[in-house]
């Protein structure tokens, strides 16, 4: 079994700083596509050289709520 | 390390949710919400608009407010009929230092939001959170994990 970590700093201008740590390749863009869509929009993102590895397979739903509704 | 990255908040939402994060983040800067909201009579205001928020309309009420205070100074988020999310801080202090104050809390209701957002979808998504705290400056720290076959 192999942990995927995210750490997130949440500046308190609500800006997020994330390092994704343990997936490699798409897994990781996956990660960072999901962040996105809940946070909003990627100013800048720099993949290290775990990026580049054999891929991790990640599996995520690709909707995401984003209104509360009654 | 996977990849490194800064994101900058969109946040697209409904008046409940943002009211609930103006609430924490009023609380956690030291202002408490007002029931009753008296007009101060000669006092400096200054009005601030966050491009980076929008508030979705969930019925026909257009005069969602809610209003915090602090040592004199009252700060007013509301919506607008074009679902803008406003700021309109208020007292007897320079327009400087009402604009500093203004856009700090905003700023603590958007880390707020943010935060309970991020917590929410990644666990919804599988992930469990190891560790929360605070970190220098008022940053939330927040390291969460999945478990991956």
């Amino acid at each position: 079994m192999k942990n995927h970590d995210i750490e997130i700093e949440i500046t308190k201008d609500g800006k997020v700083h994330a390092t994704i740590r343990g997936a490699k390749g798409k897994g990781c863009a996956s990660y960072a596509k999901l962040l996105e869509q809940i946070v909003g929009r990627i100013q800048s993102q720099q993949p290290t050289a775990e990026f580049y590895e054999p891929d991790t397979v990640v599996q995520i739903k690709p909707t995401i709520e984003t209104r509360q509704t009654k | 390390m996977g990849s490194t990255i800064v994101l900058v908040p969109l946040i697209i939402t409904a008046w409940p949710m943002i009211a609930a994060s103006v609430t924490a983040a009023a609380v956690s800067a030291g202002f408490h919400v007002m029931k009753v909201v008296k007009k101060q009579k000669k006092t400096e205001s200054i009005d601030l608009t966050m491009d980076n928020m929008d508030v979705v309309a969930e019925s026909l009420a257009h005069d969602d407010k809610i209003t915090v205070a602090r040592e004199g100074v009252e700060v007013t988020f509301s919506r607008d009929a074009q679902g803008h999310f406003k700021t309109c801080v208020e007292g007897n202090l320079a327009r400087d230092e009402l604009k500093k104050i203004g856009e700090d809390l905003a700023g603590r209701v958007i880390q707020s939001y943010i935060h309970k957002r991020l917590s929410q979808e990644l666990q919804n998504h599988g992930f469990v959170t190891l560790e929360e705290d605070k970190g220098p400056e008022d940053t939330i720290r927040l390291t969460v994990r999945r478990y991956e076959e």
